[in-house]
């Protein structure tokens, strides 16, 4: 009996820990490139069987829910800003200049063309927020690497029905994520590679995200530049600002 | 003595001219009846072709090859040497997108389409249907629709937003510069297509090539010698009633619905011969005894009745035929104007005109023969059938 109860204290506390260690690695990929205040420069290439082409842009960030970011290339999008401030988001046109309301049935929606999601590219999602995580036992995983799976909360609107997060043991570092629609069909995926020390944090200075379901698109991401944690200006994350900057 | 029931026949016919001119004239007017009514519905369906592949079809049109199924921004044709066909009268690119514009305010859904300003007014009635304003290399000529829900008007500003063939986010401002009229609720936007071009980041790519020829009756044939001459697979090229479908189908309806009423006034018509062939033919059964007592062959008196109307109907579809004739032609060159315009698939028509055509006398020349022809079998089988003293004492 002794044991028994022993056995069940003993699992409770290694549940606890593994919990812990769970929220911990979710959580430090969730900021893996924020910081209270992150400052980059950001090209992204996209590339469809239709066309092909590289933006270039500034990307501002103050916690976890406000983000500014700024296109600098092509000439053509130079000046298109994006804002995000909560649960809101906005784009601006120079040329027309309107500002235009990302309603929030549009968050999933295609951002500038590419295969990130308005939601993907001003937050990255919370994922310690709005998702369930667990470990996925996988023998044929690697022992240096890490399964987690990850479900939407109730509550959650998302577009996926489970997120697969491959991780690297000895510092947490996501590698790979892979989407889920509600009916286990993969749907796209995203590969963190070229790990660097940037801004004096290590991070995959590379993002390369996968449509499965639309021929093949292929959207890379890459940071050239970062700062983390230098104060960004306040008054960069308003509606003024969205208008002013060029 | 071969041709003797002929010589029979005419000798009937021009003996009691009273009764012959009058059977022969319900017979006449009936073929002119017809006639007229089917040139005028002929007419008013090519009257309505006309102005519907004029307005903006065209007779021909070539696309990327599955675009008028799903039309879609990267569907475009690159390049093509558009071939110099005699039958050719003129052809104009086309850009195709829909968009969101902006105006006072407002927000609408719109098409967008890229026109060559030259070549589109030498194809198409576009030019005639400019109500404001003028068209511009830069500016933006709205639908009077739009410009209404817009409420916006010559020299305000559009913005329109949307996708860019190179992924980008296209959006621009364009002055209005002129208003077309057209039908309730289409919401279109002209640029000229270049700018157009410019505007969705398509380089020199266009959407549609529409092609007139002169005649829209052989845009099949005209299809098919372009398909040909241009030997692209990549391309679908293909007549007004495959681009139109919907159109054309609503107009293969409409002219089934024509049928019936035209077969109501052949019935008329066709009663009309019958009775004047009947009374023709029985008010002469005293005669025909006559000649049966005599010893003439059953199969001989109906050959004369059965050749004299054959005669009698000839002679009076062509004497018909004439003012037949003058009426369609004059309809056709001169038509009758309507009180009211009828729509009829976005076109507005306002002339009743008829046509002059094969159909127009072929069909109502073999129906009146056919009906007086099988009208008098009955009553000449009648008087075979009938005692030769019976027929005798018929008055």
């Amino acid at each position: 009996m002794k044991f028994v109860k022993a056995l069940i204290f003993s699992m409770c506390v290694f549940g606890t820990a593994y919990g812990a260690d769970i929220d911990n690695i979710v959580e430090r990929i969730d900021t893996l490139f924020r910081s209270d205040y992150s400052e980059a420069t950001v090209s992204m290439m996209i590339t469809t069987p239709h066309w092909k082409r590289t933006l270039e842009m500034d990307v501002w960030s103050r916690g976890m829910d406000d983000t500014f970011i700024t296109i600098t290339s092509p000439k053509k999008d130079r000046g298109i800003t994006t804002l995000r401030k909560g649960n809101e988001m906005w784009n601006y046109f120079p040329k027309i200049d309107k500002v235009i309301k990302v309603p929030p049935s549009m968050m999933m929606g295609s951002w500038m063309g590419s295969d990130f999601t308005n939601d993907d590219l001003v937050r990255e999602s919370s994922l310690l927020d709005d998702y369930d995580a667990s470990f996925v036992e996988d023998a044929a995983l690697a022992d240096s690497l890490i399964m987690i799976s990850l479900v939407p909360r109730e509550g959650t609107v998302s577009l996926w029905g489970e997120i697969r997060l491959l991780v690297r043991r000895e510092d947490s570092m996501p590698l790979e994520q892979v989407y889920y629609d509600e009916h286990g069909a993969k749907i796209r995926v995203l590969t963190l590679s070229d790990i660097k020390e940037l801004g004096g944090k290590r991070i995959p200075t590379v993002l390369t995200m996968i449509s499965l379901i639309k021929d093949n698109n292929t959207t890379v991401i890459r940071y050239h530049d970062a700062t983390f944690g230098e104060k960004v200006p306040d008054d960069t994350f308003t509606l003024r600002n969205l208008r002013k900057k060029q | 003595m071969k041709m003797l029931f002929v010589r029979f026949a005419f000798r009937n016919i021009f003996r009691q001219k009273r009764r012959s001119i009058l059977t022969g004239l319900t017979i006449a007017v009936g073929f002119f009846l017809l006639s007229l009514s089917i040139g005028v519905s002929e007419g008013s369906y090519s009257e309505v072709i006309d102005i519907f592949t004029k307005s903006h079809t065209g007779h021909i049109q070539i696309h990327h090859s599955d675009y008028l199924d799903k039309p879609n921004l990267y569907k475009t044709i690159d390049e093509v040497d558009i071939p110099e066909l005699s039958f050719m009268t003129s052809w104009t690119p086309r850009v195709y997108s829909s968009a969101l514009a902006f105006g006072n305010n407002k927000t609408l859904g719109t098409q967008v389409l890229g026109i060559d300003l030259d070549r589109e007014f030498k194809t198409t009635t576009l030019a005639a249907k400019l109500s404001e304003g003028t068209f511009s290399e830069e500016g933006a000529v709205i639908t009077a629709s739009l410009a209404r829900t817009m409420k916006v008007a010559v020299g305000d500003d559009i913005v329109l937003i949307s996708q860019g063939a190179d992924g980008s986010i296209a959006n621009d401002i364009f002055p209005i510069s002129g208003i077309v009229k057209d039908e309730e609720g289409m919401m279109l936007c002209y640029l000229s297509i270049a700018t157009a071009q410019e505007f969705l980041s398509l380089g020199s790519r266009v959407h549609e090539i529409a092609i007139m020829t002169d005649s829209y009756h052989h845009a099949e044939e005209y299809a098919t010698a372009i398909r040909e001459s241009i030997g692209d697979a990549t391309l679908d090229i293909q007549p007004w009633q495959v681009v139109e479908k919907s159109f054309y189908d609503a107009m293969l309806m409409d002219i089934k619905g024509m049928w019936v009423s035209l077969s109501i006034i052949m019935l008329i018509v066709a009663l009309g011969i019958l009775n004047s062939v009947l009374m023709d033919i029985l008010e002469r059964t005293r005669e025909y005894g006559v000649l049966k007592a005599l010893g003439t062959s059953p199969a001989f008196i109906f050959k004369l009745i059965i050749t004299e109307m054959f005669l009698l109907t000839t002679i009076s579809v062509i004497i018909g035929a004439i003012p037949a004739f003058i009426a369609n032609w004059f309809l056709a060159e001169y038509g009758i104007a309507l009180s009211e315009p009828i729509e009829f698939g976005g076109v507005m028509f306002s002339t009743y005109r008829s046509a002059v055509s094969f159909t127009v006398f072929a069909v109502p020349a073999a129906l009146t023969m056919a009906t007086s022809l099988i009208v008098s079998i009955f009553p000449a089988i009648g008087i075979l059938r009938k005692p030769a003293v019976e027929a005798m004492r018929h008055v």
